[in-house]
């Protein structure tokens, strides 16, 4: 492959995670990060829209007001305020618009992404910043703050917020229930005994900022996209989309795989894409792979947001110096030699490479870094 | 920023525009397009496109006729109304009758980056922006060619079949001093409202293509040769 990244972006300036919140099926970014090292799943065997599915909506009803979900985030963001400026871009990342504007047969304009993504910004009070949209599936989260990260490495703007949320619908769970994706029991991410995914609900907002760091603090050092150019729906069968926006974002990170202390993987829990997975982290990590995770057991399938929300939740528990349990897993039927966390284990080193992949043969990766 | 332009094409209601001149669009509108215009070789998945697919298929078909490119090269594209005949279609399906997995699973913006990326082979970098910020295109194809790709296809897509059309640039890495300079506004999709189109009709005709440069500022297009910024 020709793609390569330059070696200038190894320089002293890096992309800082200046504040960050996540609201999920488990509760507040705390919350959920208690949950998952405590091994909670907010997975329930439901029948929504009359389809017997396995689903990890919000603790309430209420929370599926975009207003309130935005009111919820910036609750716990107090600085949130500070950066509705000119200065400031937001780019709202998911993978699908209003699916109830859809459903509802509303006026076309109100289910556009981008309209409500607008309106999204605009409740977390950020109207006077600069917009921009970004759909890339269920990658879509990680595709924006890879390119929020070029907006800051030139400077175009001092702040960029990535921003986005995702709804459980009947627009959805229709449509993944004809594909014959969802678990009826509740995902199982890597588990020889998996039954399909879960749909989650979540939403998810992170402050980036291009500066030199201060010790301790979490960095985003390397970011990557890619196409499998295979299927529409699945994913590639030898994983080397992935495997190469790994490759990319580790040399973008300048530093090697065996540097790498765990992986936040996609793990949908569907066979094909944690096959694909397990090929991917063989081929860049070889048989001595650091620990694993999927959160999906815990919280169900977010969606376009959903690496936002991961991502986050990743950098909380690089912090912490303590990877969460995969929910669910307890032995993989995976021929290559992955190292899924049943448990909760140390992260031995301090960086963490995040995973996401989506219809359309969509791969992202990013490097989070603990500054030491 | 810089990069060369290596190919461009638009389609509207009216005409196709490529390297190749300027012709009357043969069929009768953005969704009867004959596929003799764009490409020559029958691609069996055309059929089963969507209206956007299809559209953007035959826009980046014809701005790659005869040129070859790696598989490392990036797609950045702009979808105005994202995947909305298709939802609207899939949830007709739901209603109706049963949902439809096929139609479901084209109901995402970014459907159309299998549709390039499979038949083109091109498995690079992609980024699908909701909405027509032509200039944010721009900018993001310029910032992948910055962080080392050789190549990247620029575009945005409106299927409608009146006031739509679908323009590609293909862009690529360059040492050339000959460029086009673009200052890109910030806040430019109001005031920008057809920049593809703009660039296109400064490409139409000429037998080089100068390169691309930006910075941010004013908009305005102007030839330069053999200076740099």
């Amino acid at each position: 492959m020709g793609f390569c990244v330059d070696d200038h972006r190894l320089i002293t300036d890096q992309t800082c995670i200046v504040g960050s919140a996540v609201v999920t099926p488990l509760g507040t970014t705390e919350e959920s990060v208690t949950s998952l090292l405590d091994g909670k799943s907010a997975i329930e065997i439901s029948c929504p829209y009359g389809y017997p599915v396995s689903v990890a909506p919000f603790p309430d009803l209420k929370y599926q007001n975009p207003k309130q979900l935005a009111s919820l985030l910036s609750d716990q963001l107090p600085d949130l305020p500070t950066y509705n400026s000119d200065e400031t871009l937001v780019i709202f990342a998911a993978a699908k618009g209003s699916t109830e504007a859809v459903e509802s047969g509303q006026s076309p304009e109100n289910s556009l992404l981008q309209n409500q993504g607008k309106a999204f910004a605009e409740a977390l009070g950020l109207e006077q910043s600069n917009f921009l949209a970004i759909s890339n599936a269920c990658a879509s989260g990680i595709a924006a703050i890879d390119a929020a990260r070029d907006y800051l490495f030139h400077h175009i703007y001092e702040t960029v917020i990535v921003c986005g949320f995702d709804l459980i619908s009947q627009f959805t769970v229709t449509g993944f229930h004809s594909l014959s994706a969802l678990s009826p029991t509740g995902a199982r991410p890597f588990d020889k005994d998996r039954s399909g995914m879960t749909l989650g609900e979540g939403a998810g907002i992170v402050v980036l900022q291009q500066r030199v760091p201060q010790l301790g603090e979490i960095v985003i050092s390397g970011s990557a996209t890619t196409n499998d150019a295979n299927h529409r729906t699945g994913p590639s069968r030898d994983g080397s989309g992935l495997a190469l926006a790994i490759t990319h974002s580790l040399k973008e990170s300048g530093i090697a795989p065996e540097e790498i202390g765990a992986i936040k993987c996609h793990g949908t829990a569907t066979p094909y894409n944690d096959a694909m997975e397990a090929k991917a982290l063989t081929s860049v990590f070889g048989n001595n792979q650091p620990p694993a995770v999927s959160f999906k057991g815990n919280m169900g399938h977010l969606s376009g947001a959903g690496s936002i929300v991961e991502t986050i939740l990743a950098a909380e528990l690089l912090k912490r110096k303590q990877l969460s349990g995969t929910f669910g897993f307890n032995r993989t039927d995976c021929e290559e030699p992955i190292n899924i966390s049943a448990s909760a284990v140390a992260i031995a080193k301090p960086a963490m490479a995040v995973l996401a992949a989506g219809f359309g043969g969509l791969n992202a990766c990013l490097i989070l870094k603990e500054i030491q | 920023m810089i990069a060369s332009i290596g190919s461009f094409a638009l389609i509207t209601p009216r005409e196709f525009i490529s390297p190749a001149g300027a012709i009357v669009h043969p069929g009768n509108s953005l969704a009867d397009i004959p596929r003799e215009s764009v490409y020559s070789e029958p691609y069996r998945h055309f059929g089963k496109m969507g209206d956007t697919e299809k559209l953007m298929f035959s826009a980046v078909s014809l701005a790659l006729k005869g040129i070859s490119i790696p598989e490392s090269t990036g797609i950045v594209c702009a979808v105005p109304n994202g995947s909305l005949t298709t939802d609207c279609a899939y949830m007709q399906s739901v209603n109706e009758q049963f949902p439809s997995p096929s139609l479901f699973a084209a109901t995402l913006p970014s459907s159309l980056i299998a549709e390039l990326a499979i038949p083109f082979t091109l498995r690079g970098p992609n980024r699908v922006l909701a909405g027509n910020d032509q200039s944010a295109v721009l900018l993001n194809a310029l910032f992948l060619i910055e962080r080392g790709c050789d190549f990247v296809v620029a575009g945005y897509v409106d299927p409608n079949p009146v006031h739509g059309s679908a323009a590609v640039i293909l862009l690529q890495q360059t040492e050339t001093h000959h460029t086009l300079h673009l200052d890109l506004q910030r806040k430019d999709s109001e005031t920008i409202p057809d920049l593809f189109g703009s660039i296109i009709a400064e490409l139409e005709g000429r037998k080089h293509f100068p390169a691309i440069k930006t910075r941010i500022g004013t908009f305005h297009i102007e030839e330069s040769h053999g200076t740099t910024h």
